[in-house]
């Protein structure tokens, strides 16, 4: 189970960072870009992992990870069943989650705000750091704790290219339908509950930290 | 930014780290003999055995598209033909022969009467799962007149868990689960299927030859049978 | 020698002076001021140097306080402050921030500023950012008149300090009255001289009618030198450009008179009379060029005899020398 642990932790960690990279341009491009119907466009795809049942993703991504495939043949054996695989699907499967929250954050920046910290003297990098990046600090928060919690719940798509290996692709929620098939419900029971107990302390402790947030700002 | 550095290069360096490892894709039936199984083979190997267990149409499908394992332990004898024929694995060999078996909730005299009685039956997938297969040969061939509702489980394992958990009264499943739910009530059946199960190496791995010859060696065979199998060799 | 040519207008005003924008609010002067901060149109140029707003907007090397104050969001003030100064080499921000003021402010978050205490930061900000010019978007509104007063004579102290020139945005006459060289009036749409645009505007507002003499030094033991002669004076505010003296606090005389407490007397002429109502008359006096309103009764103006020409004397008190 440790092995799972880890692995989940891991695959976890590493989406949301590739998430939070590849997203937050991207959000930036959604909020704030000129080509309106491309927008629309790239909003509808960034939204389907949303409504798309995991089983077509996993089957699409099957036959782009397979060694002849066009994302597997870049590597030697292709990517289905490794753990690149895994962080390549993951990254697909969580980006509204990062993407969603960033952008909401990002069209409600004011303009004029922008324009001033531009006529100050940032280059792009340091509006990023001194304006954008505190401004909207709570989204990046929301959608990196959205994007991990949602990686960490993950099934449908991993159980489709992952190939349940253990110590490479076995995540926790597959080693908990394998521990229920093999009738070991003790050990389900562990990961089932460990899982609950996390989830909810997550959300719990988000939640909390939004309130004080929006309280310190009434009060002050 | 540190922070993540950090924890960017123990991803890496723990990547790294890969040792001499086995790792086998095993049908669901197998899985706790061939976990019952791994001390022995420890105390004779250095060689660390990962398992995934499945479906073993699923695993061969996983097989083609370039699953790394090193070994295939299926149910039956036609997918590792399969991948013989498309040369994904080395030619078949049985290493144990497995029985259908019927498992119920509620006692009845005989297997028949407990599968009349059923209102539930679950399967294993009869498309992916070779004891689906059994399953549903069977039922063609002896069960028409059961009035049981059919409901399939990804795996066999899958079909003995919803007997167990009570959603269905009776499951039609590998005679290796006995020792796993001594709760249920188990019948063999009359004119019970045998299903060859076959092993074949992928990718010519020298781990998994070993492993092979271990798996049919007299002790391994014999523990093997104590499991609910027939022996490899009719 | 600054230019500015835009929609048609072309302004020019000496290097290191300040521009006032007077006009209503709504009326467009936001607009201007974020064009020359951002927009690509026009020419913006100090002297034969490259026309500014042909650069991108992060290197024009402009002060702009922005009519929102907007600063720096969930961050505390001095850390925005010290961001800025270490983009811009400004290493003596903390003794500006004292002369505005702002210095109890530096541990607060700038979220958590009031509307007057967000205007003095941003215009720290300004000052520290600016280069070129400073683009002043009504700097003080949110201050009362005293506290506007003192932080505007600060930023122009400062400014002069760094010769640098400032486009200041108003609709208070008394802000670019106490700062700006140069008026563009947006209504009339006139672009003159400080003291040409004064004697318009108190054609046009008799009744808030005041003399602004800019001063030749710094005052001195309550003294101050305007057009090389020594005036009394009360306090006058730091770094005071130029002082005002009301019309209602002038009296004019017909001969000499004795000593009194009343500090100034200065020999003028009478150079018009206009009528306001029925009980109050301005008589505008030239004080060898200079000028100077006295606002009276008619009936003290029959009884006195004025008329254009006369040669009079005007008092005012230590106490009606006030900075502008």
């Amino acid at each position: 189970m440790n092995a799972a642990i880890w692995i989940t932790c891991k695959l976890a960690l590493v989406t949301t960072l590739v998430l939070l990279v590849l997203g937050t341009p991207l959000a930036w491009w959604l909020a704030q870009g000129r080509s309106r119907f491309l927008r629309t466009l790239v909003e509808a795809a960034v939204a389907l992992p949303l409504i798309l049942p995991p089983t077509v993703l996993g089957f699409y991504l099957l036959l782009l990870l397979a060694p002849d495939g066009a994302i597997g043949q870049f590597s030697q054996s292709g990517l289905a069943f490794s753990f690149m695989g895994l962080v390549i699907g993951s990254v697909i499967y969580s980006l509204p989650f990062v993407v969603q929250p960033l952008a909401a954050s990002f069209s409600q920046l004011d303009t004029r705000l922008l324009q001033l910290g531009r006529s100050q003297g940032l280059n792009p990098w340091q509006l990023l750091r001194h304006i954008v990046l505190p401004a909207t600090c709570h989204a990046f928060v929301m959608a990196a704790a959205l994007g991990f919690a949602h990686t960490v719940g993950e099934f449908g798509v991993v159980l489709m290219i992952g190939g349940n290996i253990p110590g490479e692709t076995q995540v926790l929620s597959i080693l908990l339908f394998d521990e229920v098939e093999t009738l070991n419900f003790a050990q389900a029971h562990r990961i089932a509950g460990g899982l609950l107990a996390a989830s909810f302390a997550l959300l719990v402790v988000l939640y909390s930290w939004q309130k004080k947030r929006g309280h310190t700002r009434v009060a002050t | 930014m540190k922070a993540v550095t950090t924890v960017l290069l123990l991803i890496v360096a723990c990547h790294a780290q890969a040792s001499q490892t086995l790792r086998i894709a095993v049908a669901s039936n197998f899985k706790p003999t061939l976990e019952a199984l791994l001390p022995l083979w420890q105390a004779q190997n250095d060689i660390a055995i990962t398992v995934s267990s499945g479906p073993s149409g699923a695993l061969t499908q996983q097989i083609l598209a370039g699953a790394p394992f090193g070994l295939f332990l299926s149910a039956d004898a036609g997918f590792p033909e399969a991948l013989y024929a498309k040369d994904k694995g080395a030619k078949p060999v049985v290493y144990a022969r497995g029985q259908l078996i019927a498992a119920c909730g509620h006692n009845a005299s005989a297997a028949m009467a407990a599968l009349q009685q059923a209102n539930t039956l679950a399967l294993a997938n009869t498309r992916t799962a070779p004891y689906g297969q059994a399953a549903a040969g069977w039922l063609t061939e002896h069960g028409k007149h059961f009035s049981a509702k059919q409901v399939q489980a990804g795996s066999v394992a899958g079909a003995l868990q919803f007997a167990v958990t009570g959603n269905a009264d009776c499951a039609l499943v590998a005679s290796s689960f006995r020792q796993l739910a001594p709760k249920l009530h188990w019948y063999p059946l009359p004119h019970a299927p045998v299903l060859t199960q076959a092993a074949s190496v992928i990718n010519n791995s020298s781990a998994a030859q070993t492993f092979l010859s271990f798996l049919l060696s007299d002790a391994a065979q014999h523990f093997i049978q104590q499991n609910g199998y027939l022996a490899a060799k009719p | 020698m600054w230019q500015l040519e835009l929609d048609g207008q072309h302004w020019r005003w000496p290097q290191g002076q300040w521009l006032g924008i007077s006009g209503p609010s709504g009326c467009g002067k936001t607009q201007l001021l974020t064009h020359m901060a951002c927009g690509t149109k026009g020419l913006l140029q100090r002297g034969a140097q490259t026309n500014l707003l042909t650069l991108p907007s992060h290197k024009r090397g402009l002060g702009w306080a922005a009519q929102s104050a907007a600063l720096w969001p969930n961050q505390r003030v001095h850390t925005m402050l010290n961001a800025l100064a270490a983009l811009h080499q400004a290493n003596h921000w903390q003794r500006d921030a004292h002369e505005l003021g702002i210095t109890p402010l530096l541990q607060q978050y700038t979220d958590t500023l009031s509307g007057g205490e967000r205007q003095r930061v941003a215009l720290l900000a300004a000052v520290i950012c600016a280069k070129n010019l400073l683009l002043l978007d009504e700097p003080v509104s949110a201050l009362d008149a005293n506290a506007a007063h003192h932080v505007l004579n600060a930023i122009r102290h400062i400014a002069a300090q760094r010769e640098l020139s400032a486009i200041l945005v108003s609709h208070q006459w008394q802000d670019l009255a106490a700062t700006c060289h140069w008026v563009y009036h947006w209504q009339s749409n006139s672009f003159s001289t400080l003291a040409d645009a004064h004697r318009a505007h108190v054609l046009n507002h008799p009744s808030n009618a005041c003399a602004l003499w800019p001063l030749d030094g710094p005052s001195l033991n309550g003294q101050v030198l305007v057009n090389g002669q020594p005036l009394d004076c009360g306090p006058l505010a730091p770094n005071t450009l130029r002082v005002r003296i009301d019309a209602h606090e002038v009296s004019i005389a017909h001969q000499q008179p004795g000593p009194s407490s009343i500090a100034n007397t200065l020999s003028v002429t009478v150079t018009g009379l206009s009528h306001i109502s029925d009980t109050s008359l301005i008589a505008t006096l030239d004080w060898h060029g200079y000028q100077l309103y006295a606002l009276i009764t008619p009936k003290a103006a029959t009884t006195l005899g004025l008329a254009k020409g006369l040669c009079v004397y005007a008092q005012f008190k230590a106490h009606a020398v006030n900075s502008a």
